[in-house]
């Protein structure tokens, strides 16, 4: 009996020896490495970009073997706008390997959540993609041809997993982005990224044709209030930021020194930093919030005067003036980033967070009100940096007097 | 008679306390007791202890009978058989509900294009198999199995550190201790499953040396309280508690979220057939359970025929089951109105019984 029960079963279990169920081959999946999404041109409609990395035979050498194929369709929903795909590349996109969603601004400034709920919804997808807001259109940041024929997809995700070597701008991915929303206190903020033609920001290329943008850059970030962009951060806002929530890992600094009119100026690596924050009472009964920033900085430049230095004069003299000129750049990138917030009466920098860690219960008399009360609420910081490491050479190259540059 | 040693008694208990409820108490958690939910996650599970000690010492004096038989006993053939339909009801629904969320998991992570029934069919043939082999058998896959489980849950919390927002454990009990106790009311039902089990298991367990069964119930219950905290503070810190809330599965997504340098991600598949052990144990431990209670309605003897017809039972309700949150309710409720009030009442109200009996047969 059990005998042939055990073949009664087999006979059925061979009928699953045809072959993964529903299997896709590669060459049928069209691997999406980002989605832009901007307005689209009639109404209620979106202009999706997808680019997508189609795999080819391998030439051999290694490296990757990927054809960029990038469109964009306009669709009602980003459901629709996968199912146009599908029809116009005969390939199934699949967007399990999307790196980067890109935010057109205009889209930003009408709501980013109605196009998020597709990404937090559809199984596909990870929250560890890196939300990027462009400057102008997605799909114009998306179609940059780059120098080095790399996908601009790829180059956005190479921005944000090396953003900690310079610190200079934030890293949203959505699961951030939704944890923030979601707190009810603090204003997401987007890194932004915008096509860089030849000459722009002191930047020249050749470009292969001319007038073309064939580089991306990123700079500033993207302050939204709920899910609308309100106002981009300029670069020493977002440096500002970056310092106040605790983000900077290593960063250049640069800064003139006092008193030679801009004529002489240092260089210098942070190479160690942490923010702390701590919140004390206030002798009117409220309470006011501290940072304090220490670090410390490996010297790469030193344009001052071309002097021989002692090791004690180094260290007596100099360094104290140099320290002195960088503890002020960052107080001004802080002073920028938190006058920003006062002016937005918006809390990106989670100072709402911090009173709720630190002191619930003022946090629950204040939060009603907290919008009103965050332009005057009182904030200090306070930088305490120090050389670390004055480079190779503790002086600057100088030659014997009367023999050139004195 | 089939018996099983300590040590599979204590990983039995642990595999079974754990089984699969490690996917939904973070959500479930968070909802009643915000970012202090793992308190509440502790605690809850040390209801097993007491729980379990009160079925090790009614079933003392009632050598080779099962919680069933017992309680027939102590109250009489009638009640005894109305509490039994009530357990194999129990057990078997919850069975079906808990083999219907396998299909809906796998469907929403990895295998969306293959139907419910094909993923459903090979579950509960694994779990046939499994049933159809023994208790002793069962101990010994839990024994292998169960440290892959949380080898597996462990991977998963360890790399989702680098995805931690700061602070997100902060203020600790904001709202006061309230919502962590609510919290533990909440969760009640899930040390309950085990405690349904156990009921019906207990037969297997050797009673030669008590304090050794005693230590192992303990040493399960704490483990697990451990691991069930650790998952869902990870979870807190990783989504926060609005989006640990909003989560259908939240242990899935940080699954996906699971990047070992930059070449190592969408690993979940490998968690999820690691996950998959401890369904197969919960699954089969409640395959047990519903039989348990059919042969004590009944008087039927294990019979390859009466292990097929369940399990085509199983099967045929759990595919219809809609899936996700609808599912995910389901279970909720179930547990809380079924599951709870049956065992977290049935069992002491037996032990004082019991106990009583007892004084009065004394004097």
């Amino acid at each position: 009996m059990k005998r042939r029960l055990l073949l009664v079963l087999a006979l059925i279990l061979t009928l699953s020896l045809g072959g993964c169920w529903g299997k896709v081959e590669v060459d049928q999946l069209g691997f999406v490495l980002a989605i832009g999404i901007d307005p689209g041109r009639s109404p209620g409609t979106y202009d999706v970009t997808y680019q997508m990395g189609l795999p080819k035979a391998s030439q051999g050498g290694g490296g990757s073997n990927l054809d960029n194929m990038t469109l964009t369709v306009q669709a009602r929903s980003m459901r629709e706008s996968v199912q146009k795909v599908y029809n116009i590349a005969s390939r199934r996109p699949f967007v399990g390997t999307v790196k980067v969603i890109v935010l057109g601004e205009d889209l930003a400034k009408e709501g980013v959540n109605r196009i998020i709920d597709f990404f937090q919804r559809y199984y596909e997808f990870r929250r560890t993609v890196f939300l990027v807001l462009a400057q102008g259109k997605a799909s114009d940041l998306l179609d940059v041809q780059t120098q080095h024929e790399k996908m601009p997809a790829l180059s956005l995700q190479g921005f944000m997993q090396e953003a900690g070597s310079t610190s200079t701008f934030p890293v949203t991915r959505l699961g951030h982005y939704l944890t923030v929303l979601g707190s009810g206190i603090e204003a997401p903020v987007i890194p932004v990224a915008n096509p860089l033609k030849s000459g722009q920001e002191g930047v020249r290329y050749q470009a292969k044709t001319p007038g073309q943008a064939e580089e991306v850059h990123v700079g500033g970030a993207g302050v939204l209030n709920g899910d609308k962009l309100v106002s981009i951060l300029t670069e020493e806002e977002t440096r500002g930021y970056m310092w106040l929530q605790n983000e900077v890992k290593h960063r250049s600094i640069t800064a003139e020194l006092p008193g030679h009119n801009g004529q002489y100026f240092a260089s210098a690596r942070i190479i160690t930093t942490h923010t702390a924050f701590r919140l004390e009472p206030d002798v009117n009964g409220g309470y006011s919030l501290h940072y304090t920033i220490t670090g410390k900085w490996d010297l790469d430049e030193f344009y001052g005067p071309q002097k021989r230095l002692t090791p004690s004069e180094w260290l007596t003299t100099t360094a104290p003036v140099v320290n002195k000129a960088f503890t002020q750049v960052i107080q001004q990138e802080c002073e920028a980033a938190l006058r920003k917030s006062r002016e937005l009466k918006l809390d990106f920098l989670g100072i709402g967070r911090i009173i709720e860690e630190q002191n619930p219960a003022y946090w629950k008399e204040i939060r009603n009100h907290w919008q009103a009360t965050l332009p005057d609420f009182p904030v200090t910081v306070h930088i305490r940096i120090a050389p670390e490491n004055a480079g190779s050479s503790f002086a600057p190259p100088t030659n014997p007097p009367g023999t050139g540059q004195d | 008679m089939e018996k099983i040693s300590e040590h599979q008694f204590t990983m039995v208990c642990a595999a079974v306390l754990l089984g699969t409820t490690f996917i939904p108490v973070g959500q479930t958690s968070v909802q009643v007791a915000g970012r202090d939910a793992y308190m509440s996650v502790v605690l809850v599970y040390g209801l097993a202890i007491p729980w379990g000690l009160m079925i090790l010492a009614i079933t003392r004096n009632h050598p080779g009978q099962n919680l069933l038989e017992v309680t027939a006993a102590l109250l009489g053939k009638w009640p005894g058989k109305f509490l039994a339909l009530l357990y194999t009801g129990a057990v078997g629904y919850l069975g079906i509900l808990l083999l219907a969320r396998v299909g809906d998991t796998f469907r929403r992570s990895i295998l969306p294009l293959v139907p419910t029934t094909v993923i459903i069919g090979g579950m509960i043939l694994l779990v046939l198999m499994l049933a159809w082999s023994g208790v002793e058998n069962f101990a010994r896959f839990a024994e292998s199995v169960f440290p892959l489980v949380v080898f597996g849950l462990l991977f998963t919390m360890v790399f989702s550190i680098p995805r931690f927002e700061p602070d997100e454990y902060l203020p600790i009990l904001e709202n006061g201790v309230m919502p962590v106790i609510w919290g533990v009311a909440k969760l009640a039902s899930y040390p309950m499953e085990f405690i349904l089990f156990m009921a019906g298991a207990i037969t297997f367990v050797p009673r030669e040396d008590e304090g050794r069964l005693k230590k192992g119930l303990w040493r399960a219950s704490v483990f697990v309280a451990f691991i069930q905290g650790a998952l869902t503070f990870t979870e807190v810190m990783v989504f926060g508690p609005e989006e640990a809330m909003r989560l259908n599965y939240g242990l899935l997504a940080l699954g996906k979220m699971v990047e070992i340098s930059r070449t190592v991600s969408g690993i979940e598949s490998l968690f999820l057939l690691i996950w998959m052990g401890a369904e197969i144990i919960k699954i089969c431990a409640l395959f047990l359970a519903a039989f348990w209670g059919i042969r004590h309605l009944s008087g039927w003897n294990k019979n390859l025929w009466l292990y097929l017809g369940l399990a085509l039972l199983f099967m045929a309700v759990a595919v219809p089951r809609p899936g996700g949150t609808a599912l995910a309710l389901q279970i909720l409720r179930f547990d809380e109105w079924t599951v709870l009030p049956l065992a977290g009442c049935w069992i002491p109200l037996l032990f004082l019984l019991n106990v009583w009996k007892r004084r009065r047969r004394r004097t």
